[in-house]
């Protein structure tokens, strides 16, 4: 029996190892929360297996699951936040690195955004745009104004690359 | 020199191991039981359909086909959808279309949040189960009928019987949700004997289900159908790409080769994409299958932004159904000086904003506000008129809004929207995102003629929205 009986999953598999952690972490930036991330993202590939043809052909699969993965993560938000706060747990964020996990999520959230779908998932500025559903140019300006923000906070006096 | 991909990941290299991915196939079948779960007595009839489907195909050798100068006969079938759209499907007797048993697919979509709402799946289908599990809830429906949740061997669906159709919701992530749905689910069966859904309070709307708009045969997503159109709120996504060609309509169409030997293609012409499953029906569905398309309602609205910009925007009405408009003020000499997001839609104050408040230019009130959730995002909130409007100023000191609130001014215009009035040396920017934000779109005005952007990656009806800008 293959992965999923009635799916046809043909490159699913390495597919999503290849990416797993990738989308994991871009969720975790925009998202900060852990737990809720790993079941958001699990949910993300589930769905993106069960509609693998249509998901493979798509122009970013990755950017499709990182999306569907958020919007699980904004339902799921929305009604922690009728009930209690949003609870917030980095986990898993190495010492050495908390300096820069605290200023990346320190960004704003459409700039969070950007910085893990173009540097920890890996997308094209055009990928973006069409992920996020926002112009070209707009993930220039905001890429722009967000490595203006870290190269402020982080190393005021070098370039960020 | 920092290099961002190389510094970020570090924290790609310490994410979790993927789970097994056999874990994941169990949770894609899962979702796909619950889905079909209500289906399995109609996948019988499906399966029947398609072995006479074979047999009539077998049946039609060339030695016995009659030769007519009439003109071919054709099969009509007529359906309202859901959300009122119409579909005309046409062709051969051959294909069996008149045979098959109809439904659809659609969801109830909330308008939360704003900028992306969330939606409930659920399948219109004839001929529903009853309830096979023990009953755990019974809503009222707006429409005067019963939601009935019960619990099923994957968790939990919920059914409303009308007098010829009955609506399945297959599981809910959470259970409160059951009332809310009831409560907006408004539905009416058509004089053409369809069943339509109005949700009865604004930005509440139909929307694209998980499954195919409409289903001739079966009632669950792939194999139990015989043949699938998905609408034009999805086009062209999914549409056969170049490399996955494999041939052409008579109209000129690429013909795509799907999984379990489906053949599926786009028309061009009704923006409706169309799965024929059967592979001995495939080859006369390519050659004979027309769709005509309607749609609902389309609304044309003239919009102005915050700048003072006005926009003619010719749309389906659930489009329009929630605007919102954003622009970017920013102030010389503030530190860090960037652009503040300003967004203002037609809502209410939230009762949650009740932090230190600080007077405008024109006398308004704006008043320290945290949006609740992932965001968290540190704002500054009012109303002017119908109007809520939120200024993104993230973390800043007290003498900082102080001065935001001094400078900031704004007033309704005759035809009821809001036009910002900024005092110097406060003033507006770009950087505030798209000015006009609709249900799944936004408008770039940067480019002549203004562009619409579908913010959705499965696709939407992009191309039923037509922009013009007006020019004063």
């Amino acid at each position: 029996m293959g992965l999923c009986s009635t799916v046809d999953a043909d490159g699913f598999e390495d597919w999503y190892r290849e990416h797993y952690r990738r989308v994991f972490t871009s969720v975790l930036v925009v998202s900060g929360n852990h737990a809720a991330t790993a079941e958001a993202v699990d949910e993300a590939f589930a769905r993106a297996l069960e509609r693998w043809p249509r998901v493979r052909a798509m122009d970013s699969p990755l950017g499709w699951t990182f999306t569907v993965a958020r919007n699980l993560l904004r339902r799921g938000a929305r009604r922690s936040a009728r009930e209690r706060s949003v609870e917030i747990v980095v986990g898993s964020v190495p010492e050495v690195d908390v300096a820069l996990w605290d200023t990346v999520r320190s960004l704003p959230k459409r700039e969070r955004e950007l910085v893990a779908l173009r540097y920890v998932a890996g997308l094209t500025e055009p990928e973006i745009a069409a992920t996020l559903g926002i112009a070209p140019g707009t993930v220039a300006r905001g890429l722009h104004d967000a490595r203006a923000h870290l190269h402020k906070m982080l190393a005021p006096e070098e370039d960020l690359a | 020199m920092i290099d961002l991909e190389d510094a970020l990941s570090a924290f790609v290299e310490r994410a979790p191991e993927p789970p097994d991915v056999t874990t994941v196939a169990r949770r894609a079948r899962q979702r796909r039981w619950r889905r079909r779960v209500a289906a399995l007595t109609a996948a019988a009839v499906v399966v029947a359909a398609g072995i006479a489907g074979t047999v009539v195909g077998l049946g039609s050798s060339p030695g016995t086909r009659h030769v007519s100068v009439a003109a071919p006969p054709v099969d009509s079938v007529h359906v309202t959808l859901v959300d009122g759209s119409q579909l005309d499907i046409t062709g051969p007797p051959s294909l069996g279309l008149t045979k098959l048993p109809i439904s659809f697919t659609a969801s109830l979509v909330t308008p939360y949040p704003p900028e992306t709402g969330s939606g409930h799946t659920f399948a219109v289908e004839r001929d529903a189960p009853n309830e096979t599990g023990a009953i755990v809830g019974r809503y009222p429906t707006h429409d005067g009928h019963e939601l009935v949740a019960y619990t099923t061997q994957y968790g939990v669906d919920a059914v409303v019987h009308y007098d010829d159709w009955s609506l399945v919701v297959a599981w809910s992530h959470d259970p409160t949700d059951w009332a809310m749905f009831a409560s907006e689910l408004n539905a009416k069966e058509t004089a053409d004997g369809f069943l339509v859904v109005e949700p009865v309070d604004p930005g509440w709307h139909v929307g694209i289900g998980d499954g195919p708009d409409v289903q001739l045969g079966g009632n669950s997503y792939d194999r139990a159908a015989t043949y699938s159109f998905f609408g034009p709120h999805r086009y062209p996504a999914g549409c056969p790409t170049a490399a996955a060609t494999i041939g052409q309509t008579p109209q000129g169409w690429g013909v795509g080769n799907g999984y379990v030997q489906s053949h599926y293609w786009c028309d061009a012409d009704a923006h409706v994409r169309i799965v024929a499953w059967d592979p001995a029906l495939a080859d006369a569905a390519e050659q004979g299958l027309r769709v005509a398309y309607r749609d609902p309602s389309h609304n044309v609205d003239r919009v102005t932004t915050l700048n003072g910009d006005s926009y003619e925007i010719s749309a389906p009405s659930w489009v329009l159904d929630q605007l919102a408009l954003q622009a970017g003020l920013s102030v010389d000499g503030l530190d860090p000086a960037k652009a503040l997001p300003v967004n203002a839609q037609r809502a209410t104050l939230p009762s949650a904003a009740t932090g230190p408040s600080y007077a405008t230019a024109d006398g308004h009130q704006l008043s320290s506000y945290v949006e609740p959730g992932e965001c968290a995002c540190a704002e500054l909130v009012g109303t002017y008129g119908d109007w809520l409007v939120k200024i993104e100023v993230d973390t800043m000191p007290d003498a900082q809004l102080t001065q935001i609130a001094s400078l900031f001014a704004a007033h309704e215009t005759a035809d009821g929207f809001l036009v910002l009035d900024p005092v110097a040396p406060m003033h507006l920017t770009s950087g505030g995102g798209s000015p006009v934000v609709l249900d799944h779109f936004d408008l770039d005005t940067l480019v002549d003629p203004p562009q619409v952007i579908d913010r959705d990656p499965t696709g939407h009806p992009a191309a039923q929205i037509e922009v013009r800008r007006i020019t004063p």
